[in-house]
């Protein structure tokens, strides 16, 4: 049994509630939290997910503050991360994750997801 | 804007005052140059008529000399003595020597001139004619016994100098003092001049020099520049008689008769000096002529005015310029951050509405469908949708309500029933966010207004309430005032900064960042611009942490 888990970071609970509905049906393990500093502290508490699906425009802690502790090495262990945005302009600043705009096509992200990750469904 | 537009008038208004300052600044300067231009004229004329009077007068101290040192000098020797200097000082006319003569010597001084070859030499005075006779009999006489150049001058050789007042005055101060001046007077050619005492010690004696008066400042002056500055020359000493004054005119370097000086002559460039010859005083008073020429240009002022107000209004265009040049930036800035915004607000609805439809398709697919599910899938992608066409309202509303001629519905209706109808369809909101609602409203409020338009108010200011506040406690209070009816929402959210009030009603502004709450930063704007429509006013009392009330005070009839 390898059971890929995801970690939603999104303020929106409709949106949140959809993706999980959606990877929950593909049979993925799926948590949400509502920004940053809450993600912080899923993965500090442990155990890590497989992958983390990262909002930009949160409050409290927005996607970018998170993916610079992640990058400064406060967080272990290195979690892999899809940033997904509404925001054009930003996410041209993301260099080194993939990201989906918003709107975007649920297959895509299932495609993502499931190249790199084998699920048991 | 509205500021800065009074700032540039002020600044035109200053670059005028600006303008005269420096007019009437330079005007002053030119005055003080043309006034120190005149003074040192003054002075030069001053130093020069002394330095030349004490030349002269040098003349007739060597005559004193030589009769002091000599008792028997030959009327050759005197000749020879004094032609070369009365060569080089050409205001002296003559140059004398007197000795005294009293009445029991005068027989024989007047054969001893006979002797001389002075065939018909007597003691003379002035006849009341005006012409010499020979002197009544007096106790004594100062007779003029040499005079250089004689042949011009033989007449008056024998004439008793102390026969007319104003000479014996002075020859009896030179007895005194050593040195005697007569006053002005006409001299035997005809023209005016001043004679010159010095008395010879020990031998009861005088020397004396007959000066030209126009030769003897014109010789003095000619060196100078006169620059079109003329002056006027009289004798002020008391008791004088009066002669008439001279004029010097300075194109001629000549003096003239004075008549009056010229009317336009500025008062404050006139300029006198007194100035002490023995015991005479002359004055001296020197003023522009037509032919001055001033110390600066007359035009200076008003090109330092014309400079100075082009130079402000420059300033002055430069700041509008560059103002206008900010304001548009700023609006271009705000622009800009709203189309991030807006974007950003469309889509994010866009995306679980997309979910739920992909959801609902994949559920049936794969035969997972609940009714239960699928309506509630449903449901929340209304909501989106609504959410969509809301955002789509408010957008095309900024286009409308700005518009000067937007056409607003009115219609008679309760105000109290349209906010109680406004927040009943609220509730929904309200309980998902944990709110209480208090209404006090003043019942049977009559009102001729845009109802539609006027629930959007309430909407968009509740939404904010909701939006800006953690479980918000919501009160709502309608009361009528005169004409008006005054309605207020209070809750006790975030509150609104100090300087954020400033521009809230502003479009696309946003008083927090979009990262941390939602919208498109028009909500405000609409309320504004359809309170300001109905001819109404809105406050706003908030500080932050402390809650937000608005207040809308509206004339019931539009």
């Amino acid at each position: 049994m390898n059971e890929t888990s995801v970690l939603i970071v999104d303020d929106d609970k409709d949106i949140q509630a959809a993706i999980k509905m959606i990877l929950e049906l593909h049979g993925y393990v799926v948590n949400c939290v509502s920004n940053g500093k809450e993600a912080l502290e899923v993965l500090t508490r442990g155990p890590a997910p497989s992958v983390i699906l990262l909002d930009l425009m949160m409050p409290v802690m927005d996607g970018f503050e998170f993916m610079k502790m992640m990058e400064g090495g406060h967080i272990n262990p290195k979690v892999p991360i899809i940033v997904m945005t509404a925001a054009r302009n930003k996410a041209h600043e993301i260099k080194n994750y993939t990201t989906l705009l918003k709107p975007f096509d649920v297959t895509k992200l299932l495609s993502i997801l499931g190249e790199q990750y084998q699920t048991t469904v | 804007m509205q500021r800065v537009f009074t700032f540039h008038n002020l600044l035109i208004v200053v670059s005028f005052a600006l303008a005269i300052i420096s007019f009437a600044l330079m005007q002053k300067y030119i005055e003080e140059k043309n006034h120190s231009k005149i003074e040192f004229r003054a002075k030069t004329v001053e130093s020069l008529l002394e330095k030349s009077f004490n030349q002269n007068l040098e003349v007739i101290y060597s005559i004193q000399n030589l009769f002091f040192t000599r008792k028997d000098v030959s009327r050759q020797q005197f000749k020879d003595f004094v032609s070369n200097s009365l060569l080089r000082h050409p205001g002296l006319q003559a140059i004398e020597h007197m000795i005294r003569v009293t009445g029991a010597e005068r027989a024989k001084y007047e054969s001893q001139l006979k002797a001389e070859g002075f065939l018909n030499f007597v003691i003379k005075e002035l006849g009341p004619d005006g012409k010499l006779k020979p002197a009544a009999k007096r106790d004594h006489y100062y007779v003029l016994n040499f005079v250089e150049p004689l042949q011009e001058n033989i007449a008056a050789l024998g004439y008793d100098v102390s026969f007319t007042p104003e000479a014996n005055e002075a020859l009896m101060i030179a007895e005194t003092n050593g040195l005697g001046v007569s006053p002005w007077l006409t001299l035997a050619q005809g023209e005016l001049g001043f004679v010159v005492y010095l008395s010879i010690q020990k031998t009861s004696g005088f020397a004396a020099g007959v000066f030209r008066l126009k030769k003897f400042i014109e010789a003095a002056i000619v060196s100078s520049q006169a620059d079109g500055v003329d002056f006027i020359v009289e004798e002020v000493t008391k008791d004088a008689a009066h002669l008439k004054a001279l004029r010097y005119d300075s194109q001629a370097a000549k003096l003239v008769s004075f008549t009056e000086i010229e009317d336009d002559v500025d008062e404050e460039l006139i300029f006198s000096t007194l100035l002490t010859i023995g015991q005479r005083t002359w004055r001296f008073t020197h003023f522009p002529s037509s032919q001055y020429k001033s110390a600066i240009h007359l035009g200076i002022p008003y090109v330092a005015a014309f400079i100075v107000l082009l130079l402000m209004l420059a300033v002055t265009f430069f700041l509008h310029e560059r103002d206008g040049r900010v304001t548009a930036e700023i609006a271009t800035k705000v622009r800009e951050e709203f189309m991030t915004v807006a974007s950003h607000e469309l889509r994010t609805p866009l995306t679980p509405l997309k979910m739920e439809i992909f959801l609902v398709k994949e559920l049936i697919q794969t035969g997972q469908a609940s009714q239960e599910k699928i309506l509630s899938l449903l449901d929340n992608a209304n909501k989106h949708l609504n959410h969509i066409v809301a955002l789509i309202d408010d957008l095309l509303d900024v286009g409308r309500i700005g518009e000067e001629h937007y056409q607003y519905n009115l219609s008679q209706f309760k105000l109290d029933l349209l906010i109680r109808g406004t927040v009943e369809k609220f509730e929904p909101v309200f309980k998902a966010n944990n709110c209480s609602v208090q209404m006090t409203l003043q019942p049977e409020v009559e009102v001729y207004w845009d109802a539609q338009r006027i629930e959007q108010v309430i909407t968009n200011v509740l939404s904010n309430s909701v939006k800006f506040s953690t479980q918000a406690i919501i009160e709502i209070n309608l009361r009528v005032e005169g004409d008006s009816a005054i309605f207020s929402i209070k809750d006790n959210g975030i509150g609104i900064s100090e300087e954020f009030q400033k521009k809230m009603f502003n479009k696309f502004e946003r008083g927090v960042s979009s990262q941390s709450y939602g919208g498109l930063g028009l909500g405000l704007y609409i309320v504004h611009q359809i309170i300001k429509s109905h001819n109404g006013s809105v406050r706003v009392k908030s500080s932050p942490g402390q809650g937000t009330e608005f207040i809308f005070q509206v004339p019931r009839n539009v």
